[in-house]
């Protein structure tokens, strides 16, 4: 059986006046959880539940980082230390894990969040892992990527004191000097696009966490679903919740 | 013990305890998070004769209680489902309901006729999807075309037959009084409720086709009330959804008339919500000394 139940709260912390962390125990039942996997979450304001990737992994707990959108996620806002909340998951496929490679890492908004922990996870095992992340105006989560990254490149579409733009320049410039074995992407839809585009027309492999409105999250109901490319012509409609939510940029068919 | 089977007409199921079509997958996707065995049955997610894709673009807005759906039927086809589904689902003790789908009634008749072959233990008639071009919903709502399809899918098929109806009409009494003359062994209700949401900021249609299919607690009202209105018309039994989310929920629906249940968008609230609602009517039975579930249907 995959895990399904109350989860206790143990550590809430807001990072950003619409940004929060919220941590609970990583129960054996749970099992291997990997970056760029997700957990539906149960919401008392909404009667779909509301589906988060992972942030950050050990052996003992789990972090969800969470941007307030609206009704679900501002319910999950108001979770404090010790409240109950309701998960299944882990979900979906998550990230293809690279070793021995150049990596970069491309993140933008509440995009970060999954990158954190498949951050974590790759930086050791990699020859040199580069990051770029973007954000609206404040940047959140940097941390991690700034203190261990071989290169961090912060852009900020507003005047924040960060590279004026979005990440697609830097990007560009990036696969110009390096030779990257693979790109990890998330972030809102305009951004995987262009980054998809671009990775594309360099022949660099890239990794997409894709991000579409979800019911059961199990691969049941249907909703979820994104164009995949299947053979020279022809398409399929792939699940999210379970083939996903990491595609190759690839094999991905964005709609205009 | 409480004795929780009941018989549709034949079909005989150990608990009322059913899941929906098109919300359970082919039972395999739950199988993770709930003992199948807690089902009375599946309906499989609506099949066709050759595989779809379904439809494009956005396919699910969010409602208050509920959900508009525009799936559009995408499914492995008919062949893999009996290659494929029907020996996983039968490691299960549950009833197998096929529910079926086309785009004319020669199709639906073929469909019913490949499948009186095979191990399935009742045919689902779905002559009421919305989110179709051909078939579904433009097939349920017409007296003539109702009378019309089951008696052909009838002659094509001895197995168990279900119909499944519509919302979306003005009367449903008449139409459940065909399925049941043109030979329906039961009578499932309700299919999703047509709906439409606008993106104000787009100013367009958020759904491709535009139209969706609303379920979930917010049509449970509606359901409640056909259900009541079928019960009240024909004989046959009546397999009753929309909107169940609990224990309580899948009581009045057998009060209204039906003598099973079915349980749908409330799968995606929890995984194991059958579980739940099963426990909820040993309750219910416990508390008010019913010794069967079948003293329920139509108690009011
Ligand atoms: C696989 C996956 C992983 C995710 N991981 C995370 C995560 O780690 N952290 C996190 O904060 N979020 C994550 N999300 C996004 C998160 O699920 C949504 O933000 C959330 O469902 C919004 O719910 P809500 O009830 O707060 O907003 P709603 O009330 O549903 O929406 C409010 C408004 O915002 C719009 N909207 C809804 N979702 C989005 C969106 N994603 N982007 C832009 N507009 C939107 C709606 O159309 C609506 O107009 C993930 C999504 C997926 C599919
Ligand atoms: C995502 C989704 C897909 C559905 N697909 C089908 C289908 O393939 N065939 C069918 O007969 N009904 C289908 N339905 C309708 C359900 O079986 C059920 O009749 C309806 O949703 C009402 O029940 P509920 O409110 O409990 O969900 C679907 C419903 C949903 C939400
Ligand atoms: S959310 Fe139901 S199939 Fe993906």
């Amino acid at each position: 059986m995959k895990f399904s139940d109350q989860v206790k709260i143990i550590d809430k912390q807001t990072i950003q006046e619409d940004v929060f962390t919220i941590t609970f125990d990583h129960v054996p039942e749970m099992g291997l959880v990997k970056p760029g996997q997700f957990f539906n979450v149960a919401c008392d304001t909404t009667l779909l539940r509301r589906p988060i990737s992972v942030c950050e992994v050990t052996p003992t707990s789990i972090v969800l980082a969470i941007k307030v959108i609206g009704k679900g996620t501002a319910f999950l806002s108001k979770l404090r230390v010790g409240d109950q909340m309701e998960i299944m998951g882990p979900l979906g496929n998550g990230f293809d894990l690279v070793e021995d490679s150049k990596v970069l890492v491309v993140g933008g908004g509440i995009g970060v969040a999954p990158l954190k922990a498949l951050f974590e996870a790759i930086k050791p095992k990699n020859i040199s892992t580069d990051v770029i992340i973007g954000f609206r105006d404040q940047p959140y989560l940097l941390e991690a990527f700034q203190s261990s990254a071989d290169r961090c490149t912060v852009v900020s579409e507003t005047d924040a004191g960060y590279l004026k733009g979005y990440v697609s320049e830097p990007l560009r410039a990036h696969l110009e000097e390096t030779q990257y074995d693979m790109v990890y992407v998330c972030g809102p839809l305009p951004m995987l696009k262009a980054v998809a585009h671009i990775c594309n027309e360099k022949k660099v492999n890239a990794q997409l966490l894709m991000e579409e409105k979800m019911a059961c999250g199990v691969g049941a109901c249907l909703v979820c679903t994104c164009k995949i490319k299947e053979g020279d012509f022809g398409f399929k409609h792939k699940r999210m919740c379970v083939e996903g939510p990491m595609f190759y940029a690839s094999e991905v068919i964005f709609d205009a | 013990m409480h004795n929780l089977s009941v018989n549709l007409n034949g079909l005989i199921l150990k608990n009322p305890i059913t899941v929906a079509s098109g919300t359970y997958g082919f039972g395999r996707e739950y199988a993770d998070y709930m003992d199948l065995n807690q089902l009375g049955a599946i309906s499989v997610k609506g099949i066709t004769l050759e595989p779809r894709e379904g439809n494009g673009g956005i396919r699910i807005v969010e409602t208050p209680m509920g959900m508009l759906n525009s799936v559009g039927l995408q499914n492995p086809g008919v062949h893999a489902f009996i290659k494929n589904e029907i020996p996983f689902l039968r490691q299960f003790d549950l009833k197998i309901i096929a529910n079926i789908n086309g785009n004319t009634i020669e199709e639906y008749c073929e469909m019913a006729e490949i499948l009186s072959g095979e191990d399935v233990d009742s045919i689902e008639l779905n002559i009421s999807c919305p989110n179709v071009k051909n078939g579904g919903v433009a097939f349920g709502t017409d007296p003539n075309v109702v009378k019309e399809v089951v008696r052909r899918v009838r002659k094509s098929t001895t197995k168990h037959l279900i119909v499944k109806l519509s919302p979306n009409v003005t009367d449903i009494k008449p139409i459940a009084k065909i399925a049941e003359d043109e030979g329906a062994d039961c009578i499932s209700l309700i299919n999703t409720v047509s709906g439409m949401g606008i993106d104000i900021h787009k100013r367009k249609m958020i759904l491709e086709r535009g139209v969706g299919g609303l379920s979930g607690p917010a049509i449970k009202p509606i359901a409640i009330k056909l259900v009541h209105d079928v019960y009240k018309t024909v004989k046959i039994p009546i397999l009753g959804m929309g909107g169940i989310i609990s224990g309580e929920d899948a009581i009045e629906f057998m009060l209204a008339g039906a003598t099973a249940v079915a349980i749908g968008t409330g799968n995606f609230t929890d995984p194991k919500l059958p579980e739940k609602v099963l426990k909820g009517m040993y309750q219910y039975l416990e508390t008010y000394k019913f010794e069967n579930a079948h003293a329920l249907v139509g108690n009011i």
